[in-house]
């Protein structure tokens, strides 16, 4: 089935369980669905935008009340929605961080967060994990010491993601802020994989900024995310326009400069919005989805030879497996190599996982149902069992 | 600007709306016509006891505008879409045996009973 041309229907999520790291918990819901139905058309939030003409000031449909409802869910003051959490990074960055400064990420910082320091001009040092593959808040102390006593300043922001992408692992956030205070550093929490899946409280984390991705764990389209912060440093993130042009003398007084004016104008925004009520109730749940997480990793593991790499028992529900020992064997000598892993999967209606790989690979379980997950664990046990290694 | 007539799928809404309106009608309108361009206000040409006036209504808001016309038809056609779009979620739900409890086919019933009545009535509006 087509839609135009050759762009074909997308119907992943309708006919199979789909396992794919990052597209689990951007699923949309009904309601947004039905938000891009109806607001799809390219500036579908201005139809009454009225002064002083900025996104987050408008009241109909309620954008200005779900930015207020955004950093009360944040525990944050402030809160501004951004084309995904990277246009965050790079706000933050650019608001933040001058030339030849340093800014400190994690060893498994995403790399949007390397292109938001580059952006700005400025330098990544890593903070190294730990034997657990864990950032710990002593180990951001260390380094924020060792780049001040090579440079003669301290780095300008520390950024850490509190699950990372790679294992999604947890890492001190907490500790972290407070290393990272000691030295008066503001610090940015990366939650986009926690903010919309987790609850997620700004302040009780002590961290400077919250960033959240919209279409990785908000359920909302791409690109979407949001950007809190702390009434401290909102005057500086949303800094408004000064510039004044020369001929015209024209001013555009609100617009704010990190922001590049507003942000989500049409469907993306409003499918957010629509996505809200049910994100700020599915947080509530979080423990019950690393529950799942756990039956689907455990059932992974009772095959010999499997090997979790992230860290065991899950407290997320992505998940870097090692199949080295099991279903790698079997690719060595299969004819479709490493894709029968795939094709068996995909048999049994089970997408996502990385086609062809065989040794170590990535899942997540978020959003699926009890009786999708004892089928994608009954699945990788059959499949196993089909090739004798059970 | 635009102009439109009053079609008979309209009548009921628009007459009890104009008739709120138009104060100088002494008895109920039997038909009415209305001119409606951007930025002016909206105004109606009403027909009753055999005679014609015309009038501008200003406390009509442009979404009453379009209540007075076809927003049964476009009202109706979102209906059957999100129903669908319910339906779309539920497929989802259950992927990908698509087996569903009792509660998901009763929640499967209900969508597509909506999205029939609401197919039904837009096929109606726009026969008429």
């Amino acid at each position: 089935m087509k839609i135009a041309g050759n762009i074909p229907v997308r119907e992943v999520e309708e006919n199979f369980i789909n396992i794919q790291p990052i597209q689990a918990a951007g699923r949309l819901t009904a309601e947004a669905m039905k938000a891009l139905i109806a607001y799809g058309d390219g500036y579908s939030t201005c139809d009454q935008c009225r002064k002083p003409f900025r996104l987050d000031k408008i009241t109909k449909p309620p954008i200005a009340e779900f930015h207020s409802e955004l950093s009360r869910f944040l525990n944050m003051d402030e809160a501004r929605v951004t084309p995904g959490a990277r246009r965050a990074f790079q706000a933050v960055c650019l608001a933040l961080v001058e030339k030849g400064d340093t800014v400190l990420v994690s060893a498994l910082g995403h790399y949007t967060e390397f292109l938001a320091v580059e952006n700005a001009k400025a330098i990544v040092r890593e903070v190294p994990t730990n034997d657990l593959n864990i950032v710990t808040g002593d180990a951001v102390a260390q380094k924020i010491e060792e780049v001040t006593r090579e440079q003669g300043k301290s780095p300008a922001l520390v950024m850490l993601d509190h699950f990372d992408y790679s294992l999604a692992n947890e890492h001190d956030v907490a500790g972290a802020a407070k290393a990272a205070h000691q030295y008066d550093i503001p610090i940015l929490y990366n939650g986009a994989y926690t903010v919309g899946i987790k609850p997620v409280d700004g302040k009780a984390l002590g961290v400077d900024f919250v960033v959240g991705s919209g279409h990785k764990s908000m359920a909302s389209p791409a690109p979407s995310g949001v950007l809190a912060t702390t009434s401290g440093y909102a005057d500086t993130v949303f800094s408004t326009t000064q510039m004044i042009g020369d001929v015209t003398g024209r001013q555009f007084g609100v617009k704010e400069v990190q922001m590049l004016g507003c942000t989500l104008m049409g469907g993306n925004i409003l499918a957010m919005m629509a996505s809200f009520p049910t994100v700020r109730r599915r947080v509530e749940g979080w423990g019950e989805y690393v529950t799942k997480s756990n039956y689907v990793v455990d059932a992974l593991l009772s095959i010999k030879g499997n090997m979790c790499v992230s860290e065991y028992p899950r407290k997320h529900t992505l998940s870097k497996v090692d199949t080295t020992g099991s279903f790698d064997t079997v690719a060595r000598i299969h004819k479709r190599r490493g894709f029968f892993f795939s094709d068996e999967l995909k048999q049994r209606g089970i997408v996502g996982a990385f086609s062809g790989a065989t040794r170590a690979w990535k899942l997540n379980t978020y959003g699926l149902s009890w009786d999708q997950i004892r089928y994608v664990a009954d699945a990788f046990k059959e499949i196993a069992g089909k090739y004798g290694l059970l | 600007m635009e102009r439109r007539s009053v079609a008979a799928r309209w009548r009921t809404c628009s007459l009890e709306r104009v008739s709120q309106c138009a104060l100088t009608c002494q008895a109920a309108p039997t038909s009415i016509e209305f001119v409606h361009s951007a930025n002016k206000p909206f105004q109606a040409r009403v027909a009753a006891n055999g005679s014609f006036l015309s009038i501008k209504i200003n406390n009509i808001k442009l979404l009453d505008y379009w209540g007075l016309g076809m927003d049964n038809a476009v009202d109706n056609l979102f209906e059957a879409l999100f129903a669908l779009t319910d339906l779309r979620v539920l497929l989802r739900e259950t992927a990908p045996l698509h087996k569903l409890s009792a509660e998901q086919q009763m929640q499967a019933r209900e969508a597509l009973a909506r999205a029939k009545v609401a197919l039904s009535k837009l096929e109606e509006e726009l026969q008429e």
